[in-house]
């Protein structure tokens, strides 16, 4: 036996949460790992001797998580090395690491001590650029002198850092109802009790589960996973109850590069989130709600593993749950660094063990979800929003946003401006005022260039076409999506061939690989861009990748594809002489640009 | 039965059951739609993106191996964004596949070959180099695998988790470095590997037995059965220049779907096995097939003469067809011959298509009631020639030789005062033989096997035999004719009209509409 009886003891006590035990198999993986360092034949031996599963199996499961199949050394030093940490040096702090330990990212140094890998977003923009050593909390805001004290002694350095920055904030004149007051968090129950906490969820208790979903369509609530799809909808189309169990999945995942608002609210604000869970699970009729995290988040997953934990013991959930009046659970899962487990049916593979690849439709969720029942999927600030809904009503929730987009957003902005973090603001506030006013504008005598509106999957706006309401109808005008409203501000010294290829990388890198055209389209726009980047692309090649955006748009079996797509063909079409620029002069005409 | 209903498709109405993949409805229809991920007999992985079609009403279009069928569904395919599609999927998996093809074996049946005849672009435009990956992997006793050439349609991954359920196919990492292999050291050694190299659409997956052997489009095939088993699977002879190169499964839902064992499949090199008798042999010398016909015909008559019928034996051969074992019935009832047995060689089964008895057609020869008892009468046979009442033998085939003990069977010939012998290769038991004939193979002759459930079906003659051959049924014929001058015929319809006459089992069936799919005999003969 590689691992220890203690190791052995969690595992089973995690199968112990779950319908079927192997959605604890990435929770076991993470264990395995922690402990030896590193995952092999025997490891995966062992872990599939719990699950009833071959070695093969379960390697094949494990390849399929960035966190599974980091470089193996004492510390492993991932950077993050996607577009708003790129944007703010990380290219730097890569080279640097590489200069002092000697060793190429993606290696280990000659000692075994580090190895530097290259990450995705870690879901931390705003204190770009982001550096995780194993899985510890993050290194934020990270400066070289930082990368000085990290290659002499990681420990002192994380410690040095933890609790990280809150980076979250209500502007002066708004009514926040999703963040706690400006530098307060609430982590205990007390905490949460004291401003009014689990009254909500009392109050929908009263109500008929039709009428909740009712309420919350009303108010007009739409998911703040991306689709903006209209919630309290959505919660109607689960099945009739009948004897099958029923499930609500939240999305904690939070990977799209430019989104960081979710980890906010766990790490701020854990049980509003469970309470709008609650009430969501009411709504739907669920037996039980699984929040899916991502494995990098481990502030927020243990705060949250706590406040679940606390509310167990004060009865709030559990045999007879507060307000349900009938046994209901909560349970938190880690990912393990794939962004298409964000993807709601990929989140429910990898929920059950499984890769995260995402599943044709039909069948939809409300229909065979998780573990096979009907479920529904929402994300972490979505139903975040929903105990002020019951508590104050839909008009006001409709009073607090844009016409067509009810309530606050958390407004995550991150890239070349002076202030980046999360803005708790209503829905509709003109994109400027969130560049210029909320996040400080840019540095002296920079101009915005460039602008995504709601993460790398959102069509990308020239800096002329900023004088628009952030909503999800009003973007519409301007040919994007407010998608998770993670907006990234690019300068005029920013290369867009250079942008455009950060995001190819990590769509290329990121598929999961099953749909045809995703797999080979994906590498096809990165290599391709590529070649523009570097100086050697042809006039044809621009033709190819707006080819090649029609092979993937709208194709394949989800939306990743999409944004493929569109990031490529939409940095193409806003900013064409640029990538013909890149062509012709067989360089990058942009000297100052950032480095990727 | 689902509903019959009617969808459009480009402006014709086709007919479908209510329910099923509109794919499989098209393609029933002779409606060509690209695909690669979909199989009939696996579930729908709709990754392959491939079949996307247009349906009225849906903004989207729809993979149609995952849209059930419904009644008036308007199906478009000859739509530009279904142009791109198909243009798109073939361009796409060209970027990163190995041109391998003058040296691969699936050439000229290759689905990304045909349909980038079809769909592709007459240039490519990529310049970026090819992924690099494994070739010719030795992934199983059995299997090859080359991971350049793989489309990661997941039909094989599947075949392994859902059909053998052994699951030694997995896909590794994600994105465009996604990969198949097996993983360490659980091989790809199940015992019907090989039928992941039929459904392999490219060149991915080979089997080592076909490895470089022939170009594909030599061959000619032959709709036939398998006999190696009491399966029958369905399975295609391919030939050329008079030799078997491979044998392949055939789809037959009531048999063996579309698949077939590796052992069974491999067994197909006796045929042309260079042991094989050529000719006859009379006291173990070469002889003309008259000599021989003479030879044995007279021995034959004058045991009987000498002896009576009841001394003589005879054990019937389960790999010889229902038409020849009825002439055998009719040759030895004219014999005299009452002690009739039959052996039948034994081996390892499974609960899905591998059966214990290894030869095609011993429910046939139970059918045509030749042999009685448990053993097929075996024990009572071999006890009637150990107490001397039994003193001259009419053996078709090999099996005896592997079902009793070898000093047995020695002693049990050795006491034999006339044997009688139909073989694949000479053998020294049969050092006293007076006529040895060679027999005939499944792929050399026409005529139908019975299998173990009890459906008749077809094998089909895929080689030709030396001028002047005799098979078995016109060996039994002839020496019939000599010994009783009956004028009879090996013609197949004509044996059909003597069977139907005897009114046995088969005389419910007809042999001109024994279809591709067999013909199950009634239950009554159960
Ligand atoms: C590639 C991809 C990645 C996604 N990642 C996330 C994510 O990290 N978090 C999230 O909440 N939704 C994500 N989504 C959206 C989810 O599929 C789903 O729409 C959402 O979780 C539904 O919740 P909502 O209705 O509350 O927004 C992603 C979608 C795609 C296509
Ligand atoms: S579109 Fe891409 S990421 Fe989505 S399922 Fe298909 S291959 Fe996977
Ligand atoms: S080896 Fe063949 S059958 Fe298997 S995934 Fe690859 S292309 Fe498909
Ligand atoms: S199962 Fe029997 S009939 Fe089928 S292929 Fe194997 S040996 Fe032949
Ligand atoms: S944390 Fe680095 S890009 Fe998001
Ligand atoms: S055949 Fe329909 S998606 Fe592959």
């Amino acid at each position: 036996m590689l691992l220890s009886s203690a190791t052995h003891d969690r595992i089973r006590a995690e199968i112990a949460h779950y319908p079927n035990p192997r959605g604890a198999l990435l929770f076991a993986l993470h264990q395995a790992r922690d402990e030896l360092g590193r995952l092999g034949r025997d490891a995966y031996a062992e872990v599939g001797a719990i699950f009833g599963m071959r070695a093969g199996e379960v390697a094949e499961v494990a390849s399929f998580y960035s966190l599974f199949t980091q470089p193996s050394a004492k510390a492993v030093i991932q950077v993050c090395t996607n577009l708003p940490c790129c944007l703010r040096g990380a290219r730097g702090l890569v080279e640097l690491l590489e200069h002092q330990i000697g060793a190429k990212a993606g290696a280990s140094s000659p000692d075994g001590r580090f190895a530097i890998s290259e990450v995705e977003c870690l879901g931390s923009c705003g204190t770009a650029p982001v550096v995780q050593v194993n899985r510890n909390p993050y290194l934020e805001n990270v400066t070289p002198d930082l990368i000085a004290e990290l290659t002499a002694s990681p420990e002192a350095a994380i410690a040095a850092r933890h609790p990280a920055p809150i980076i979250s904030i209500i502007p002066d004149g708004v009514d926040g109802y999703l963040l706690p007051p400006n530098g307060a968090k609430w982590l205990t129950l007390d905490d949460y009790r004291n401003h009014g906490g689990y009254q909500a969820v009392v109050k929908a208790g009263q109500m008929t589960p039709k009428d909740i979903a009712n309420l919350v369509k009303d108010a007009g609530l739409r998911g703040r996973g991306g689709a903006g799809f209209v919630t309290g909808l959505k919660w109607t189309f689960m099945p009739p109850k009948d004897d099958r169990p029923r499930y609500l999945a939240v999305n904690a995942d939070e990977s799209e590069p430019g989104t960081f608002k979710d980890r906010q609210i766990m790490e701020r604000n854990p049980h509003l989130m469970l309470e709008g869970i609650m009430i969501a699970s009411m709504a739907i009729e669920a037996n039980a709600a699984f929040i899916y995290i991502r494995g990098e988040y481990v502030d927020a997953y243990q705060i949250l593993r706590n406040a679940i934990g606390e509310a167990y013991r004060a009865g709030i959930l559990g045999d007879n749950a507060l307000g349900f009046g009938r046994r209901f659970d909560i349970h938190i899962q880690p990912g393990a660094g794939a962004y298409i487990c964000g993807e709601e049916s990929g989140m429910l593979e990898s929920m059950e063990g499984r890769k995260g690849q995402p599943r044709k439709r039909p069948p939809f969720p409300a229909q065979k979800g998780l573990w096979g029942q009907p479920t529904t999927v929402d994300n972490a600030e979505t139903v975040s929003h929903v105990p002020s809904i019951i508590m104050r009503g839909a008009d006001w929730f409709k009073a607090e946003g844009a016409e067509k987009a009810a309530g606050h957003t958390l407004f995550g902005i991150s890239g070349h401006v002076q202030r980046p973090g999360v803005y708790e603001l209503k829905l509709g506030v003109k994109l400027r005022d969130l560049i210029f006013q909320y996040a400080g504008g840019l540095a002296d005598g920079r101009t915005v260039k460039a602008v995504i509106p709601g993460g790398v999957s959102m069509p990308v706006l020239r800096g002329d076409q900023i004088d628009i309401a952030m909503d999800h109808e009003s973007v519409r005008k301007v040919n994007t999506l407010l998608g998770t409203a993670g907006v990234i501000v690019m300068d005029d010294r920013t290369c867009m061939v250079r942008a455009a290829l950060v995001i190819a990388r990590f769509f290329e890198h990121e598929s999961c690989g099953q749909c045809t055209q995703c797999r080979e389209g994906t590498g096809w726009l990165y290599r391709v861009l590529t070649r523009i980047e570097r100086g050697d692309g042809r006039m044809e090649d621009l033709a190819t990748i707006v080819d090649t955006a029609s092979y993937l748009e709208g194709k394949c079996i989800c939306a990743l594809s999409d944004a493929a797509a569109w990031a490529a063909s939409n940095f193409l079409r806003q900013f064409r002489p640029e990538f013909e620029a890149h062509i012709e002069q067989h360089r990058c005409p942009l000297p100052e640009s950032f480095s990727i | 039965m689902a509903k019959t209903v009617h969808v459009t498709v480009d402006g014709r109405t086709i007919e479908a059951a209510e329910g099923a993949p509109l794919l499989q409805a098209m393609l029933d229809a002779g409606i060509h739609i690209p695909h690669y991920c979909y199989h009939p007999k696996l579930t729908i992985d709709g990754s392959c993106r491939f079949c996307q079609v247009r349906i009225e009403g849906i903004p989207k279009l729809q993979i149609s191996c995952n849209t059930p069928v419904r009644d008036g569904m308007v199906v478009k395919t000859d739509d530009p964004e279904v142009h791109t599609v198909r243009r798109g999927v073939i361009e796409l998996l060209l970027l990163n596949h190995p041109l391998d093809c003058p040296i691969c074996d699936k050439a000229g049946e290759c689905w990304l070959q045909n349909y980038s005849m079809e769909f592709g672009a007459r240039e490519g435009r990529t310049i970026d180099p090819r992924r690099k990956r494994g070739k010719r992997l030795d992934i199983g006793e059995r299997m090859l695998l080359d991971q350049e050439r793989c489309i990661l349609c997941r039909r094989c991954v599947r075949f392994c988790n859902e059909i053998t359920k052994t699951g030694e196919l997995h896909i590794f990492t994600l994105g465009d470095h996604s990969k198949l292999d097996i993983y360490d050291d659980a091989r790809l050694d199940n015992p019907y590997s090989m039928n992941t190299a039929d459904i392999c659409p490219v060149g991915a997956l080979e089997t080592k037995d076909f490895h470089h052997k022939i170009r594909v489009w030599f061959l000619e095939e032959t709709a036939s059965v398998c006999p190696s088993c009491a399966n029958g699977c369905n399975i295609m002879i391919s030939a050329y220049r008079n030799r078997i190169w491979r044998l392949v499964p055939r789809r037959n839902d009531e048999v063996n779907d579309t698949w077939m064992c590796d052992a069974g499949r491999l067994n197909y090199r006796f045929v042309a096995d260079p042991e094989r008798l050529r000719a006859p042999l009379v006291d173990g010398a070469p002889a003309t097939w008259n000599e021989a016909l003479d030879r044995a015909a007279g021995a034959l008559g004058d045991f009987r003469k000498r002896q009576g019928g009841s001394a003589l034996g005879a054990i019937v051969s389960p790999h010889l067809t229902n038409e020849e074992n009825f002439r055998f019935g009719e040759l030895i009832h004219a014999l005299g011959v009452q002690q009739v047995a039959m052996a039948v060689k034994r081996g390892p089964a499974d609960d899905f298509l591998i059966k214990a008895e290894k030869a095609a057609n011993a429910r046939g020869v139970r059918e045509l009631r030749i042999v009685q008892g448990d053993d097929d009468g075996i024990e009572a046979l071999l006890g009637a020639i150990e107490s001397g009442m039994v003193k001259g033998l009419y053996l078709c085939g090999d099996d005896l030789l592997e079902t009793v003990p070898a000093d047995r069977l020695e002693r049990i010939l050795a006491q034999l005062e006339l044997l009688i012998v139909q073989t694949l290769r000479p053998n020294p038991r049969f050092a006293r033989a007076a006529v040895i004939f060679p027999t005939t193979t499944f792929a050399e002759k026409d005529g139908t096997f019975t299998n173990h459930a009890g459906r008749v079906q077809r094998i089909r003659k895929a080689l030709e035999t030396p001028a002047g051959w005799l098979n078995d049924g016109e060996i039994f014929t002839a020496l019939l004719n000599a010994i009783d001058a009956r004028g009879a015929s090996f013609a197949l319809d004509r044996v059909w009209g003597e069977m139907a006459r005897d009114g046995n089992v088969f005389s419910a069936l007809d042999f001109n509409e024994i279809g591709p799919r067999g013909m199950q005999l009634a239950a009554a003969g159960k």
